[in-house]
C-alpha cells in the first residue's frame, strides 16, 4: 500500500514535470529606455552646429556611459534643441515625441557650475498650460574663458507653479527625476 | 503546561477549573496510554500516562473544543462547556465499523522546542491586523516593513528565505520574491498562528534557519450542528472596515466542511502630522475546506484565495539619489494629498491561490500514513508611475506556479514496559515549481524566469522516557534550478544549478517532576541555497535609490545554532520563560555596497552586490507572566540580538534593536455579561547603536520610541446558543512621532499615528 502511494505519487509528479513546457522566454522590449541625450547647441547668427551627447547604450549596468565634453565660444548668444533617444531599437526611438506630447508633466532645467557660466536663460517653449518645458531654450555662454559642468535634468509630474519654477529654478520643483546628466563643458 | 504560557494576557476569571479522565479504546476497552488532550481554543494540552489518565489543570470558564488524539486512532473532538470541574472517560475507535471520529486538519508538531502560539481568543483581540502585526506581540519576532502595509516577520533577526512559512500544511512559496512583498496570508481565517524557534521544521524544509511559522486552518468538527461568526470592525486611521464571516458544519460524524470569507478596505493612512498619500488598502479573500472519513481512512481538502491591491506610498517613488536627499532632506512627505480610498499608482497587485488534498489512512499498530498534494499559483503585479501612458501596464507582472507532494509516514512503538515512547515520521518531498515574467511590461523583470524541482527526504524521530524527551531528526534536499536570464545585449543565458542542502537536529527536554521547570535545548543545522534574486537580480530599485546586482556564483549558506529554553513557575503566581540562542552562518548571504557609484541617465547611484561571510548571530528573549489574582494578569518581555560579521569584525545590518514590554489585564465574568476585560500594554524600542560602519546609510538609524496601547470589550450571551461580542482597542494612542530602522520607508514619513479598532463579532451554534 505504502509503496503503490508513493510510487503513484512520484508518478503523477512526473507527469507534472512534464507538463510545464520549457518555451524560451522573450525578451522585454525597453519601451521607456533613455539611452542618449542630445544638446544641440546653434550660435545666434552663426552657421553651423554643434551636438553634444550622453550615450548609456545598454542601459543600467553593462557598458559604462559616454558623456562628450560641451566645447563652446565665450560670450556667444546660443539657442540649443534637446534631444532624447532610445537607440537600442533600430530605428532610433523618439523620446521627444512622446516628452513633448506630455509636456504638461514633464520639465527640463539647466543649471551650471559656476553660476554665472551660462546667463541670461530663457525657455523657448511652452506645454497646453502655457508653462515651459525646456526641449528648446536660449542662454549666453560667459563673456571670459572659463571650465564648468552643465547639468541638465528632466523632472517628471514636477509643481510647475510653484515659485520660481518657470524661470528654471529646480529648488521647489519636487516631482522625480527621468534624466539627470553633468557634462563637463569649456568655453573657448 | 508551560507551553502555553502566552506572550499576550490569558483571560483570569475562574480560571480553577481542570478536566481529567481516562482515554479508552472503544474497541476493546483498554486504557490508550500516551494519548495528547488539546484544548483547542487555549491550547492548554495534556499527554495520558501509561494507563490512560490525564488531567488538564487550571482551565478557565467556557466553551471548549477538547482534541482527543491518539496516533493509529482517528481523533475525536468533544464540545465541553467548562463551570466546574470535569471527570469523564473519552473513547477512541481504533479500527472499527463506525467511525466516531472526525477529521481534523491540525499540523502536529511533536517537538516542543520553543514554540509560540497566538490562540483563537487571542487572535479575536487582534482581528484587522495583518500578520507581522500580529506576531509583534511574541519575544524575539519583528516585523521588517516597506511602508505602512507590507510587513514580513523576522524571528531571531532572520527573514524571508530563512523563515518557513506554513499554512494548511504547506509551506508558502513567494517568499523568495524580496522584501518587498508580504506573505499572502489572511490571519481572519486561521484557527490560530504559531512561531517555532527551535528545531522541529525539518518536514517543510532544510532552510529555516529563523523559524517557522505555522498557520492553522479551522478545525473542520464533527459535529452534526451549525456553527456561524460574523465579524465587523472598523478602524479610525485610514477610515476602514474589515468584514470576515466563517461557516463550519458537520454531517453525520463522517463528514465537515467550511467556509470563510474576509473583505477589508482601507483608505490612505496617517501619521500624527500628515496624510500619508496612496497607503489605501483592500483585501478580498475565501477560504473552504472539506473532510471526509471511512474506515480507517479520511480524505480532506482546503482551498484559499487571497487578493491584495495596495498603494505604495507616494512620496517614497523617487528618481534617483538628488530625489532622495530632497526626500530626506525634507522633515515632512514631499507629496501630501488630501485623504482618499482610491490606489494610485505606484500599487502593487498581489493574487494566491493555494489548493490542497489530502489522504490520510490509518493502520493497525498506531501507524498512519499521508499523502498529500498542493498547488500554488502566485502573481505578482506592480504598477509604476510611467511615461507615455503607461502607468496602467504593470511593470512587474510574474507568476509564480508551485506543485508540491508530501508523502509522510508516522509511527509509534512501546519500548520495554510501555512506559518509553517512540515517536517517528518520515517523508519524501518533491517539488516542481515555475517562475515565468509577462514580456509585455516593457521594463525587464526583476527575477528571471526560471525552473526549479526538488526532491527531499526526511526522518524525525521522538523518544519519550519518565521525564526526558529526546528528539532528532534529518532531511537532505536535492534542488535542480534552471533559470533563462537576458544579459545586457538581450542575449539568453540558461545556468543551470544542482543544489545539495541539509538539516539535521537533534534536541531534549527535562521536565522536573511537579512540573515546576522544564528545560529544553537542542541543536540545529540547516542550510538554503540562493533564491533567483540572489543569483540574478540585475537593476535599479525605485524606493531605495539603489543599483542592485546579483551574484550567479553564490554557494548555499549552511549556520549552526543552538538553542536553549527554561521555563520555570512557582506557585500559580509566577511563570517565566528565557529562551538563549547562538548561531553561526557560514557563507551568510548579504548585500553590500560596491566602492564605486555607476553613472546612468538618472544620475551617479549607489551600487550594492550579494557578498558571502560567516555571521554570527546570538540573542536573548524573556517572557514573565504572573497571575496575582484570579482576576488580573501582568506580564512583560524582552529581547535583545546582537549580529556580527566574522569577516569584517562589524555589526550586521538590519538587525532589530532591543526591545522591552510590559502590560496587564483585569479580566472577570459577571451574570450578565462574559468575559469583561480590560488591558493595556507599553513598549519601548531602543535606539538601534549595533550598526556597520562600511556600510553608510542615506540616513542615521533613528532613535528610540515609546507606544503605549489599550483594549477593553465584553461578551454578551444572549441565549444558549447566540452571543455577541465587542471591543474596542487603541494602539499609540499617545500619537507619539516616530520611525522604525526597520521601516524601509523610514528616509521618507513617520510611522502611523494613534489608531482605534472597534470590533463586534456575532457567534451562533
Amino acid at each position: 500500500m505504502k509503496k503503490t502511494l508513493i510510487s503513484g505519487s512520484a508518478l503523477s509528479m512526473l507527469l507534472l514535470l512534464n507538463g510545464c513546457k520549457k518555451d524560451n522566454p522573450t525578451p522585454v522590449n525597453e519601451e521607456e529606455l533613455i539611452t542618449t541625450v542630445q544638446l544641440i547647441f546653434q550660435e545666434v547668427g552663426g552657421m553651423s552646429s554643434d551636438t553634444f551627447s550622453f550615450k548609456d547604450i545598454d542601459g543600467v549596468g553593462g557598458i559604462a556611459a559616454v558623456t562628450d565634453s560641451i566645447i563652446l565660444k565665450k560670450d556667444t548668444r546660443y539657442i540649443v534643441q534637446t534631444r532624447v533617444l532610445n537607440e537600442t531599437t533600430s530605428p532610433a526611438d523618439n523620446i521627444t515625441e512622446e516628452i513633448l506630447e506630455e509636456g504638461t508633466e514633464h520639465q527640463f532645467f539647466y543649471q551650471s557650475t559656476p553660476a554665472d557660466f551660462i546667463n541670461n536663460f530663457e525657455y523657448l517653449d511652452e506645454d497646453d498650460n502655457g508653462f515651459p518645458i525646456g526641449l528648446e531654450f536660449g542662454c549666453n555662454t560667459k563673456n571670459a574663458a572659463a571650465t564648468g559642468t552643465l547639468r541638465v535634468t528632466l523632472r517628471h509630474e514636477p509643481v510647475k507653479d510653484a515659485a520660481n519654477v518657470i524661470n528654471n529654478d529646480i529648488t521647489n520643483a519636487n516631482g522625480e527625476t527621468d534624466i539627470e546628466i553633468d557634462f563637463p563643458a569649456r568655453w573657448y | 503546561m508551560l507551553q502555553c504560557m502566552a506572550p499576550v494576557a490569558v483571560q483570569a476569571q475562574s480560571c480553577e477549573w481542570s478536566i481529567s479522565g481516562k482515554v479508552i479504546d472503544e474497541h476493546d476497552q483498554s486504557a490508550l496510554s500516551y494519548s495528547n488532550i488539546i484544548l483547542l481554543e487555549t491550547n492548554q494540552y495534556a499527554v495520558a500516562d501509561s494507563n490512560g489518565y490525564f488531567i488538564i489543570r487550571q482551565v478557565c470558564s467556557g466553551k471548549y473544543t477538547l482534541i482527543v488524539e491518539h496516533i493509529g486512532c482517528t481523533p475525536d473532538t468533544v464540545t465541553l462547556d467548562v463551570n466546574s470541574s470535569i471527570t469523564r472517560n473519552f473513547y477512541l475507535e481504533h479500527h472499527e465499523e463506525e467511525l466516531a471520529g472526525i477529521i481534523t486538519t491540525a499540523v502536529k508538531y511533536t517537538s516542543g522546542l520553543s514554540s509560540h502560539e497566538v490562540d483563537s481568543k487571542e487572535l479575536e483581540k487582534l482581528e484587522g491586523k495583518n500578520l507581522g502585526q500580529i506576531l509583534n506581540g511574541i519575544a524575539g519576532v519583528n516585523q521588517l516593513k516597506t511602508g505602512a502595509n507590507i510587513s514580513k516577520p523576522i524571528i531571531h533577526g532572520l527573514y524571508g528565505d530563512r523563515i518557513l512559512l506554513v499554512e494548511y500544511g504547506v509551506r508558502l512559496e513567494s517568499q523568495n520574491w524580496g522584501t518587498e512583498h508580504a506573505p499572502e496570508i489572511d490571519p481572519l481565517a486561521a484557527q490560530s498562528i504559531s512561531v517555532i524557534k527551535g528545531a522541529a521544521t525539518l518536514e517543510y524544509g532544510t532552510e529555516s534557519l529563523g523559524g517557522m511559522v505555522v498557520i492553522q486552518p479551522p478545525v473542520l468538527k464533527k459535529q452534526p450542528h451549525l456553527n456561524v461568526d460574523i465579524s465587523l470592525v472598523g478602524q479610525t486611521n485610514g477610515k476602514g472596515i474589515t468584514t470576515a464571516a466563517k461557516i463550519q458544519q458537520g454531517f453525520k460524524k463522517q463528514a465537515a466542511y467550511y467556509l470563510q470569507g474576509t473583505f477589508k478596505k482601507l483608505g490612505d493612512q496617517q501619521a500624527p502630522d500628515y496624510n500619508l498619500s496612496n497607503t489605501g488598502l483592500q483585501e478580498t479573500n475565501l477560504s473552504a475546506g472539506f473532510g471526509w472519513m471511512k474506515r480507517g481512512w479520511d480524505l480532506s481538502g482546503h482551498y484559499a484565495l487571497y487578493s491584495q491591491k495596495a498603494g505604495i506610498f507616494r512620496s517614497a517613488h523617487i528618481g534617483n539619489l538628488t530625489d532622495l536627499n530632497n526626500a530626506i532632506q525634507s522633515d515632512t512627505p514631499l507629496i501630501v494629498l488630501p485623504f482618499t480610498y482610491d490606489i494610485i499608482a505606484p500599487k502593487q497587485h498581489n493574487t494566491h491561490h493555494l489548493a490542497k488534498v489530502q489522504l490520510r489512512k490509518y493502520f493497525s499498530k498506531q501507524r498512519t500514513l499521508h499523502i498529500a498534494y498542493s498547488a500554488q499559483h502566485n502573481r505578482r503585479q506592480e504598477y509604476d508611475i510611467r511615461r507615455g501612458g503607461r502607468s496602467d501596464i504593470a511593470s512587474l507582472d510574474m507568476r509564480l506556479f508551485t506543485n508540491n507532494v508530501l508523502t509522510t509516514f508516522q509511527r509509534t512503538h512501546s519500548i520495554g514496559k510501555k512506559s518509553h515512547l517512540l515517536e517517528g515520521k518520515s517523508g519524501i518531498h518533491f517539488t516542481a515549481k515555475q517562475n515565468r515574467n509577462d514580456a509585455a511590461t516593457g521594463v525587464k523583470p526583476l527575477i528571471p524566469d526560471y525552473y526549479q524541482y526538488g526532491i527531499g527526504f526526511f526522518d524525525m524521530e521522538q523518544l519519550k522516557l519518565r521525564s526526558f524527551t529526546l528528539d532528532w531528526g534529518a532531511r537532505y534536499d536535492y534542488t535542480r534550478m534552471l533559470a533563462y536570464v537576458f544579459d545586457n545585449n538581450n542575449r539568453l543565458q540558461t545556468p543551470t544549478y544542482n543544489f545539495h542542502t541539509y538539516a539535521i537536529s537533534l534536541g531534549g527536554s527535562w521536565t522536573s517532576r511537579q512540573q515546576e521547570v522544564q528545560l529544553q535545548s537542542g541543536i540545529a543545522v540547516n542550510s538554503r541555497f540562493p533564491n533567483a534574486s540572489e543569483l540574478f537580480s540585475n537593476g535599479l530599485h525605485h524606493g531605495i535609490a539603489a543599483i542592485e546586482f546579483g551574484e550567479p556564483d553564490l554557494r548555499p549558506e549552511k549556520g549552526i545554532k543552538w538553542t536553549t529554553t527554561l521555563l520555570a513557575q512557582y506557585k500559580k503566581f509566577i511563570q517565566a520563560e528565557v529562551t538563549a540562542y547562538i548561531s553561526t552562518i557560514y557563507d551568510f548571504i548579504y548585500l553590500a555596497p560596491l566602492p564605486e557609484p555607476i553613472l546612468t541617465i538618472r544620475g551617479a547611484f549607489p551600487a550594492f552586490r550579494y557578498y558571502q561571510t560567516d555571521a554570527q548571530l546570538a540573542g536573548l528573549d524573556m517572557t514573565l507572566k504572573s497571575t496575582p489574582a484570579k482576576w488580573l494578569s501582568l506580564y512583560g518581555r524582552y529581547s535583545m540580538l546582537r549580529g556580527k560579521n566574522k569577516s569584517t569584525d562589524e555589526y550586521l545590518i538590519y538587525m532589530p534593536a532591543d526591545n522591552i514590554a510590559g502590560g496587564f489585564e483585569w479580566q472577570q465574568d459577571f451574570s450578565a455579561v462574559k468575559n469583561v476585560f480590560f488591558g493595556m500594554e507599553y513598549k519601548y524600542t531602543f535606539e538601534q547603536k549595533k550598526l556597520p560602519i562600511s556600510i553608510p546609510d542615506f540616513k542615521a538609524a533613528p532613535g528610540d520610541y515609546h507606544l503605549l496601547g489599550a483594549s477593553a470589550g465584553f461578551t454578551y450571551p444572549v441565549n444558549d446558543k447566540n452571543s455577541i461580542s465587542f471591543s474596542i482597542s487603541g494602539e499609540n494612542i499617545t500619537n507619539s512621532r516616530y520611525r522604525e530602522y526597520l521601516n524601509r520607508f523610514r528616509y521618507y514619513a513617520d510611522e502611523t499615528a494613534w489608531n482605534l479598532t472597534f470590533r463586534i463579532k456575532y457567534s451562533f451554534q
